[in-house]
């Protein structure tokens, strides 16, 4: 469960060392993966999350508890990823870059481009995943940063599309659209290395 | 429900409740195929996409949160318990004294406060009265004996600010400091 209880997040606000460090312990793969998904590098992420885990001992006190403790925290490691990479000169995509801007083309519906993709559509053909690490993680740093994100947080435990909406500042329907692109997209790389192709160049 | 709108519902997650999606993909081999694909991609993506931090990062991570433990102070009434007081008073004769001494003169100090309250008797309502019981008091008597040499104090101020003007601190005395002028 990413969620930590009330009780725990009271314990480390009074300075608990054991509920400190279990709150560490609980959000460190999280805070780590949406490190990654903003900075592509593993070094960077690193620093990035420790420079979050930081900050947040220092304004734990400051959490009122008016939104989940994860929505807190997400937005707070988003918000340090971004400036880290506005202060390594790297471009930084905006999240609030509407979804149909950067899918392509408009004119066809998500299920249609995933049902005309043969691999897709022939039953008798089997479906072959690419699903080593490295290919996976390719695909998806091919994907823009905001549906990047949002698929990140998706696959998190219990983050409801609200929850993930209020962590990237941005409306519902936008993140259900960078979740659906997202996926779409990497369905079709990852099932069509010609399709792949086409994404990557 | 045709085979294209199954598969944008497929995609979206939001399927979960509909008896329709899950009678077409029960019934069409093709729309199977697409639900059973994007599951696997859920799994690879979850597996994918949640990264544990490495070792060393754990470790610093957890040592970050070592330093922000405050060390943990039991309430009052438990550390009370914990005192030894046979042991402390023991330890301490000298405050036990200085104590007991303080504690008689607030009993004094109540004592002597307690008889000039009890001395006047409080009439409602005649005010002539009221203000001759407050000139006869003690505090009257007491601020009307303490006298305040207002010349001497003047003089006195006076002299302190030239001190301080002339003193290291002082503009007069910065500005000698600075002009390097050396007194004999």
């Amino acid at each position: 469960m990413p969620e930590p209880s009330p009780a725990l997040v009271q314990r480390a606000q009074a300075g608990d060392p054991e509920a400190l460090s279990a709150l560490v312990q609980s959000q460190q793969t999280y805070v780590y993966s949406i490190a990654m998904s903003l900075m592509h590098n593993p070094a960077d992420a690193a620093d990035m999350t420790q420079e979050a885990f930081v900050r947040l001992m220092r304004s734990l006190g400051t959490y009122r508890a008016e939104t989940k403790f994860t929505t807190w925290l997400y937005r707070l490691v988003t918000n340090i990823c971004l400036d880290g990479l506005r202060r390594r000169g790297r471009p930084v995509e905006s999240l609030d870059e509407p979804a149909s801007t950067q899918a392509g083309d408009e004119a066809q519906t998500a299920g249609q481009r995933l049902a005309d993709t043969d691999r897709w559509t022939q039953p008798e053909q089997e479906v072959t995943l690419r699903e080593s690490a490295s290919e996976v993680r390719a695909a998806l740093n091919d994907l823009p940063a905001p549906q990047r994100l949002a698929l990140t947080l998706h696959y998190f435990e219990d983050m409801r599309y609200e929850d993930i909406a209020e962590t990237m500042h941005l409306p519902l329907n936008t993140v259900k659209s960078h979740i659906r692109r997202g996926k779409e997209r990497l369905a079709l790389a990852l099932s069509n290395p010609a399709e792949e192709e086409s994404w990557t160049a | 429900m045709d085979c294209l709108d199954v598969a944008d519902l497929l995609l979206s997650d939001e399927r979960e409740d509909d008896p329709l999606v899950d009678q077409h993909v029960a019934d069409c081999p093709s729309c199977a195929h697409i639900a059973q694909g994007l599951h696997r991609l859920d799994r690879v993506l979850t597996a994918t996409l949640l990264i544990a931090p490495p070792f060393e990062l754990q470790q610093r991570l957890a040592q970050i949160a070592l330093d922000a433990a405050k060390p943990q102070t039991p309430p009052w009434w438990r550390q009370l318990s914990q005192v030894n007081l046979t042991q402390w008073f023991a330890q301490r004769p000298q405050m036990i004294a200085a104590q007991g001494l303080a504690t008689v003169m607030l009993a004094l100090a109540s004592w002597q406060i307690f008889g000039w309250v009890s001395t006047f008797q409080p009439v409602v309502g005649d005010v002539g009265y009221a203000m001759e019981l407050v000139a006869a008091s003690p505090a009257v008597a007491y601020l009307g004996s303490f006298q305040i040499d207002f010349q001497s104090l003047g003089i006195w101020s006076v002299v302190g600010m030239i001190g301080w003007a002339v003193s290291e601190n002082g503009p007069v005395g910065r500005r000698i400091a600075a002009s390097g002028l050396k007194l004999p």
